[in-house]
């Protein structure tokens, strides 16, 4: 069921590392505060056990900013974060000294900008180290129940493009990764918030991709 | 689409909303649209074919070009807020302001976009989100001074609470002091006039703090701090406090007050009877408060009844001045009064509704009135309260011969008639009800003619034309010889004036309105010469602390701990007076240090004190192994929600409120101590002996009321002590002329002084006056005027003892207290007569005290004539004598105690 060899994993999960290390030094730049970004875990699992991963509970709206992509690679990748929590991550992040009881505009826009960081960083690894052409769309900003947020057809609207043929649920795979964010507030007093990366890929990408996984573990 | 002529969309994008740039692989400007003209005021031929760094040089190395060379290099997307982009395209928006102010707020989208040779661009998008800013920071602003606001609201409304936590502690101290003292004051011998004095201090000081409770709740209703109770409650016991309380202002004020409760009300519920007896008193005060002349009719029945829980439906109903319904409105909302007039006529805080109006609604209920002026008012109440128990209290006639017996009953009052046949109908009685003295004679005669004469006739003192009295005399004018029924006089005003007023006039029993059922029929039933003892089909309610039974307090040893002299005096008195064996320490460290060197059955613990406060020294005692169990019971005079539970979470077991209300306290305390209840034994169980409790009704010179009073109602003990002055005091004449014909001036000074306190203590009242005349002398020395008190003195005690010389005829019996034994006991006693070897010492004559405290708590067989010669000695004075008699007991005891240690 597995398609991803443990040598496999352990090299994307450092692909992914070195990403986010870059992605979390130009956080802590823009938000002139250190920024610790780390992936405690990281899981392969079939769309639908994704689904259940994070749809843990219906009624919680969640935040997400998606960022989708096509071409050799198609898929979607998403940052999620439980309502509060991403409310309290911009403010955080923002030092914000007065808060309001829900995610203004213009902090929809800030968590945007940070998610685009952060998908960036992901997205950038593949590009980094496979020699593929695929292109990106702007990040998205989402707002709903993570039934909708993992809705395949409404990213599949989204990549009208290239993945009409292949529309089987059965055959999307996911990585799901659990990321944290570290950081400090003025008080010194560390905050640590949660939230999941998903990386949502077409059958033919994830043949793709395991095949360039291949490439480039032979070559070492 | 692929004909689209690419002027029309360079056109489209020239006027599209947003700003357009495309950059090539080397930044150079390759488009510049119409926006963009605007917002950096430079037109497109000025800055196509230029780099973009060139025309904004400012951008060099920040997150935008970063962003571009991102796109350009790994076509990744690149978003801009406007937050964390420090750094903006230098654009201004259309305004009259300076540059500085027009800058314009920017969210920044940069993309990767390739042509038809898949060559890169780079595409930037701007969006003008000035007018958002600038919003989102007036809302922010807004929302910073409500903040502001609430937080400055929250701190004058902590403030407020604190005030008033801090004003009552300071308001109670007083009180309990004016209280505390002058309910000691009414137990001591007064002239009547200051009697008046002191029990008018008294009741303006319980109305001063009834008015200092409303506040109080009030505040606690605000905070939503106000709890509920759920124990269990007889209705009857409410009504009857409520009855109390009332009746004598009611009386003050020529009204009569009635309860009609309805037959088919459950009585034994659950819920809170404080509460509710709280809301009944203060629409019954405002009732008499509002009434001029006429009556107060309290109502009680059923709205609705469900298998576990009825919802009861009170009303209180006045003949007083009404309201219009504009005052009505205003009725229920806090510090207004129905007429702003009325609040200098008739005074009060505007509190109580409102209170009780939140107490309603917290027993689920509601609360309205109906009125109009000068008709009077009826408030209405409903409350909803779990059942207890379901059956009704019955009323078991102890004979069938009674069933059916004829009353009659003359009341002018059509409710106070209504109530008394209902209840009589209850006991299954005949009862025929007429308006009037003449109309109660004309029934008489009737019956009587008729040879079925009434048993009983009830008649309220109070009726136009002919009263009660007058009626009562005419009947038995009327009716002489054995025919007479018997007359119970009726009234709402107190006993002992109806008693005087009606003397002579052939009366047998009298009765209060509001009428208590319980009462009611045990007066029928005494009047009828019947054992009622036994027929009472309802017991008590398991929990209700304030009626329980009197308990033992004798010998319980209690630790008091309290900074302030007059309080250490009030709780020391009350406490003593019901045998408490009491030691004071004034702090806590004070405290901590008595627990440590003896040992108490309870702790009172005031909270605020010098040195050490209540909560540390509990937490310091809690930390001594042993005493993790010793009962601790903090006194404070905040009475603030949260009190208690502060109490407790130092580890304290209970809390009362200062001023001390002395049947709480004792409540409170009985409840963590294993005590006797201290209960006559039922007749029977003592075997053939006669009841020792056999008192004579009267004796000369002594008043037995105020002598029983004094030992709490415990006939035996009383009994004992009469014996004890008899056999102690018969020669105290002679032992004072001794005394002060040997000159023993201060022998004679300590006698007199015991002789007067024992004499009061009897109810000797007389003797009391005369021993303390001739105390006086001793003290001041006024020895010119000794001898002729003396004199006085004499015949009284010849009298006194001659009346008590019939008790002492029994033999000297055991003591009357069943002896107790044990290890306890034996610690007890230890404490006791350590104190009583102190006491010797300082020759003091209350060691008498101690004596006869250490003597119930050994066994009689115990050292009995040891005793016996201390009690000798210290009668005599001899207190060196008693000393060398102590000492080997003491050392028994000790010796007792370590033996038992080491088992």
């Amino acid at each position: 069921m597995f398609f991803l060899t443990e040598m496999e994993e352990d090299a994307l999960k450092e692909f992914f590392n070195m990403g986010l290390g870059m992605a979390a030094a130009s956080l802590s730049q823009m938000v002139n505060n250190e920024v610790l970004l780390s992936l405690p875990q990281l899981k392969v699992v079939p769309y639908d056990e994704a689904t259940r991963m994070l749809v843990a509970n219906d009624e919680e709206q969640l935040v997400a900013i998606r960022q989708n992509f096509s071409g050799e690679l198609t898929g979607t990748s998403l940052l999620i974060f439980p309502g509060a929590e991403s409310l309290e991550l911009v403010r955080t992040l923002l030092n914000e000294q007065m808060p309001l009881e829900v995610l203004m505009e213009l902090e929809q826009e800030t968590l945007q900008d940070v998610g685009n960081v952060v998908l960036n960083a992901f997205l950038e690894s593949f590009t980094q180290m496979m020699s593929i052409q695929f292109e990106f769309e702007a990040a998205e900003f989402l707002k709903g129940s993570g039934a909708f947020l993992l809705d395949i057809t409404s990213h599949l609207a989204a990549q009208r493009l290239a993945m009409q043929e292949e529309a089987n649920e059965e055959n999307e795979r996911a990585f799901v990764l659990m990321m944290d964010f570290k950081t400090h507030d003025e008080e010194d007093a560390q905050h640590t918030l949660s939230g999941f990366v998903v990386l949502l890929f077409s059958q033919p990408s994830m043949e793709i991709l395991k095949r360039e996984l291949k490439t480039i573990l032979g070559a070492f | 689409m692929d004909n689209l002529d690419p002027q029309l969309l360079a056109r489209a994008l020239d006027v599209s909303a947003v700003g357009v740039i495309i950059l090539d692989s080397d930044l150079r400007i390759h488009f510049w649209n119409d926006w963009m003209e605007k917002g950096s005021r430079l037109l497109a031929p000025k800055v196509l074919g230029h780099s973009l760094l060139e025309v904004f040089p400012e951008l060099r190395a920040t997150r935008i070009t970063k962003a571009v060379e991102t796109a350009l290099h790994s076509g990744l997307p690149t978003m801009l807020s406007h937050r964390l982009t420090p750094t903006p395209f230098p654009l201004y928006t259309a305004s009259e302001m300076t540059r500085a102010e027009a800058r314009m707020s920017q969210m920044v989208l940069i993309k990767a976009i390739r042509d038809a040779h898949d060559a890169r661009f780079c595409l930037i998008q701007i969006q003008d989100i000035t007018n958002t800013v600038s919003r989102e920071n007036i809302l922010r602003n807004q929302a910073n001074e409500l903040k502001i606001a609430k937080e400055s609201a929250q701190d004058a409304s902590k403030a407020k609470s604190d005030f008033l936590a801090n004003m009552s502690h300071e308001i109670r101290t007083p009180m309990n002091a004016i209280i505390g003292m002058s309910h000691l004051a009414l137990k001591t011998e007064l002239t009547p006039r200051q009697r008046d004095y002191i029990t008018k201090v008294h009741t303006s000081a319980q109305s001063l703090l009834g008015i200092i409770n409303d506040i109080l709740d009030f505040s606690k209703i605000e905070a939503g701090k106000l709890t509920m109770e759920s124990v269990p409650f007889y209705l009857e016991d409410v009504l009857n406090n409520v009855g109390n309380l009332i009746a004598l202002k009611a009386e003050e004020q020529g009204l009569e007050v009635n309860f009609s409760v309805a037959l088919d009300v459950p009585l034994n519920l659950l819920g809170d009877p404080l509460r509710l007896g709280q809301i009944l008193i203060n629409l019954t005060n405002n009732a008499v408060k509002f009434t001029r002349e006429g009556n107060i009719i309290v109502r009680i029945g059923i709205e609705k009844l469900e298998e576990y829980r009825v919802t009861l439906h009170f009303e209180v109903q006045d003949s007083g001045i009404g309201m219009t319904p504009e005052q009505m409105g205003r009725l229920f909302t806090a510090f207004t009064q129905a007429d702003s007039s009325t609040t200098r006529k008739f005074g009060g805080t505007g509190l109580g509704l409102t209170i009780c109006k939140r107490l309603v609604e917290m027993m689920q209920g509601r609360i309205w009135v109906e009125s109009s002026a000068n008709e009077g008012s009826t408030f209405h109440f409903t409350a909803i309260f779990a059942i207890k128990n379901k059956d009704r209290r019955r009323f078991r006639l102890p004979s069938r011969d009674l069933v059916g017996t004829r009353v009659l009953v003359a009341d002018d009052n059509p409710v106070a008639r209504e109530i008394l046949q209902k209840s009589f109908e209850s006991f299954s009685f005949q009862v025929t009800c007429v308006a009037s003295g003449e109309e109660a004679l004309f029934e008489m005669e009737r019956a009587h003619a008729r040879h079925n004469p009434y048993k009983m006739v009830f008649l309220d003192w109070k009726m136009r034309e002919l009263d009660g009295i007058h009626t009562a005399r005419e009947i038995a004018r009327r009716f002489p010889g054995c025919k007479i029924p018997r007359i119970v006089m009726v009234s709402a005003y107190a006993r002992e004036d109806i008693k005087l007023a009606s003397e002579g006039a052939g009366v047998d029993a009298y009765l209060t309105k509001p009428i208590n059922l319980s009462v009611l029929f045990e007066t029928v039933l005494s009047i009828l010469h019947q054992d009622f003892s036994t027929s009472r089909a309802h017991a008590s309610p398991d929990e209700s602390g304030r009626s329980g039974p009197r308990m033992d307090w004798r010998g319980v040893r209690v630790l008091l701990v309290e900074d302030n002299e007059i309080n250490q005096q009030v709780a020391r008195e009350l406490l003593e007076e019901e045998g408490v064996v009491v030691s004071i320490a004034d702090n806590g460290q004070e405290a901590v240090d008595a627990v440590g060197a003896a040992s108490f059955d309870l702790v009172l613990m005031d909270v605020q004190m010098p040195v050490m406060d209540g909560y540390a020294a509990t937490r310091a005692i809690r930390a001594l192994p042993e005493l993790g169990d010793l009962p601790i019971i903090a006194m404070t005079a905040n009475a603030m929600a949260g009190d208690r539970e502060k109490c407790i979470s130092y580890g304290m077991n209970d809390h009362i409120s200062k001023p001390i209300d002395p049947p709480v306290m004792f409540a409170t305390m009985a409840r963590h101590l294993k005590l006797c209840e201290l209960t006559p034994e039922p007749a029977g169980t003592e075997g053939p002996a006669p009841p020792a409790d056999e008192l004579p009704a009267a004796l000369d010179g002594i008043d037995i009321t105020a002598g029983l009073r004094n030992v709490n109602g415990n006939r035996k003990l009383y009994r004992k002590v009469l014996k004890d002055v008899h056999d102690r005091f018969a020669d105290v004449i002679a032992r004072l002329r001794d005394a002060l014909r040997t000159g023993a001036m201060d022998v004679a000074l300590r006698l007199s002084h015991t002789f007067k306190g024992v004499a009061g203590t009897i109810g000797a009242m007389e003797l009391h006056r005369l021993a303390a005349h001739l105390e006086e002398a001793l003290k001041e020395n006024h020895r010119d005027l000794v001898p002729d008190r003396l004199e006085r003195l004499e015949p009284e005690v010849t009298r006194v003892m001659t009346a008590l010389a019939g008790l002492a005829d029994t033999p000297r019996e055991t003591p009357a207290m069943p002896p107790r034994s044990g290890p306890v006991d034996q610690e007890r006693l230890l404490t006791i007569l350590l104190e009583l070897e102190a006491l010797l010492a300082d020759g003091d004559s209350d060691a008498m005290e101690r004596i006869d405290q250490a003597r119930q708590w050994m066994g009689h067989d115990m050292m009995a004539d040891a005793m016996q010669a201390l009690t000798e000695c210290v009668e005599d004075y001899e207190f060196e004598e008693a000393q060398r008699i102590l000492q080997p007991i003491l050392a028994e005891l000790r010796a007792n105690r370590d033996g038992g240690a080491d088992e």
